[in-house]
């Protein structure tokens, strides 16, 4: 146990080490870090006119309202934003820079986990403007809602969007391990940003092989619908087989989702690095 | 004149060639493709459930119908119109490779339309037709409205693709400016995902807001070719539509053509 604790401070001193490190590169392009947010920015407006637009046609999509989807949003992208600072860069250059270029020989070297030491290498601060984002969406859509702040919600926001995150670090590493086989530059996760974008919607206008879809194989559902559902304590049954699983304690199940959806994608990444065959030089 | 002609040919299947080495990409894409189009059946579904005069009735002037193969035919557009020469200028200018773009004893311009043209002939094949495909598979995409505005349909879709094209290009030429033009690029991606209707048609925002959005151009690049096919424009209209078109084509390409005269007096090769 104190071996274990020993292990985790070290790699936690390491990480930070490097996060202060990229934080400093980054700071060098000041332009860039305008841009980011900017760039965050304007996708959630265009995001929220979508919603806004929907809305317009009719006040409520199955029992759900504009604000009660702003609050499933908000949710989504506070998943994505704890993702991001760790994992999106790591997952974005895996297919590329490291596998077909061959950039992973160096990692390969280092005395770390190669997976640890890429998430390190490619960790962006910057990224936390989306955290922020996520997290003015959240706000705005509880005081919409009138729904009081009490130390449950908080820990309910923090809790989910942590878990979240590492839900959306497993699926994107998963997907972008598969190019350790597939050897392409683009990476195989379009379809995972596509299912991303409709997994925002309240998972009711779904039919269920669908809605079991987002619960399980692609388990986005838990990154935004399932906590927004569990604030707002309203949402769908989920049925499994004979049984059924009662929303008020489904967004729950995002730990053990998560902690499968990890142990898959390190699978899939230590199987990947036994048939990466590097480029030679 | 055949001379130039083979040129032509040599950089669309160089560019043809380049991008077979991202077919992972299209493979992506098509599968990617049912996932949208049913995800907005799904939605579009739920809302005709929901509005006042259900599935029969239409939303924002839409049937059930039309609202599918708007999302589509949409999505195809989109993909066939993409070219990518903002990020490949972008990309040359960061790499210093622009260099050598400048040395070949070709325009510039013209170098860049067909090397856009390769990656929409590739797109096309891969990503477009596919996708169409489905839609009919899915019973989402339906046949035309008939008549003359039909016929007006392929000429309003070319004009569509060139402005598309001279956008890309004016962006790529922004990266001789800034040295960075992705954030710009990224940008310029999500104004069309909104203001050329590819999220959702400009009839589901509010009248003054749509005013707005129609006074740009973005909505001549999709929103109007999709109108011609729906046959939701027809007669003078459509007329006009392709005369906007026409008129935005010439704005852009006299911007671009200025933009590239003062962004070769701007460049600044990084290395090389």
């Amino acid at each position: 146990m104190r071996e274990k604790l020993a292990s985790f401070n070290w790699h936690a001193s390491i990480l930070l080490a490097y996060l202060a490190q990229n934080l400093k590169v980054r700071m060098s392009y000041r332009a860039d870090f305008i841009v980011s947010i900017m760039t965050t920015l304007l996708y959630s407006v265009v995001q929220i006119l979508f919603f806004w637009a929907i809305f317009k046609q009719v006040p409520e999509v199955r029992g759900w309202d504009l604000n009660e989807v702003l609050l499933i949003y908000g949710f989504s992208e506070l998943s994505f934003g704890t993702f991001s600072i760790l994992g999106l860069r790591f997952v974005f250059m895996l297919p590329g820079s490291y596998i077909v270029d061959a950039e992973l020989d160096r990692p390969l070297l280092r005395p770390l986990h190669p997976m640890f030491q890429l998430v390190m290498e490619n960790a962006d601060v910057f990224d936390l403007a989306i955290v922020l984002k996520a997290l003015g969406i959240i706000i705005y859509a509880l005081v919409q809602l009138s729904i009081p702040l009490t130390a449950l919600l908080i820990f309910k926001v923090l809790f989910f969007g942590l878990i979240g995150g590492v839900i959306y670090f497993a699926m994107f590493t998963t997907a972008a391990s598969l190019s350790f086989w597939v050897k392409d530059r683009a990476g195989v996760y379009q379809p995972l940003f596509d299912v991303n974008n409709f997994s925002r919607f309240p998972i009711g206008i779904f039919p269920h092989a669908v809605r079991f879809f987002f619960s399980l194989v692609v388990p986005f559902a838990f990154a935004a619908f399932f906590p927004a559902a569990s604030v707002l304590e309203k949402g769908y049954d989920l049925p499994l087989g004979s049984m059924s699983l009662p929303n008020a304690t489904i967004a729950w199940l995002c730990l053990p989702v998560a902690m499968i959806g990890i142990s898959i994608a390190l699978t899939v990444f230590n199987a990947g690095l036994k048939s990466y065959e590097s480029s030679g030089h | 004149m055949a001379a130039t002609f083979d040129i032509y040919l040599a950089i669309i299947r160089i560019a043809w060639l380049n991008i077979l080495a991202y077919r992972t990409y299209a493979v992506m894409q098509v599968i990617g493709m049912p996932i949208v189009l049913f995800s907005y059946y799904f939605l579009y579904s739920s809302l005709f459930a929901y509005s006042r005069q259900g599935m029969e009735g239409t939303v924002a002037g839409f049937d059930m119908r039309q609202l599918m193969t708007y999302a589509t035919l949409v999505s195809a557009i989109r993909m066939f119109q993409r070219t990518n020469i903002d990020r490949h200028i972008g990309h040359r200018v960061r790499s210093g490779m622009i260099a050598i773009d400048f040395i070949r004893p070709l325009n510039f311009m013209i170098y860049c339309f067909f090397r856009g043209f390769g990656r929409t002939l590739f797109r096309t094949s891969m990503i477009v037709i596919p996708t169409l495909v489905l839609g009919v598979l899915f019973g989402f995409l339906h046949p035309p409205a008939g008549g003359v505005t039909l016929m007006l349909f392929p000429v309003s879709l070319i004009l569509a693709y060139m402005i598309g094209f001279f956008l890309s290009y004016i962006v790529g030429l922004v990266s001789f400016f800034v040295q960075y033009n992705m954030g710009i690029a990224w940008g310029v991606e999500l104004v069309i995902s909104i203001a050329a209707g590819v999220m959702v048609p400009l009839d589901f925002y509010p009248d003054a807001m749509r005013a707005v959005l129609q006074a740009l151009p973005f909505d001549d690049m999709i929103y109007m070719p999709t109108m011609l096919y729906l046959g939701r424009i027809t007669g003078a209209e459509a007329l006009g539509v392709i005369g906007a078109q026409a008129v935005w084509l010439v704005v852009f390409w006299l911007a671009a053509l200025a933009l590239g005269r003062g962004a070769a007096n701007k460049l600044m090769v990084q290395g090389g």
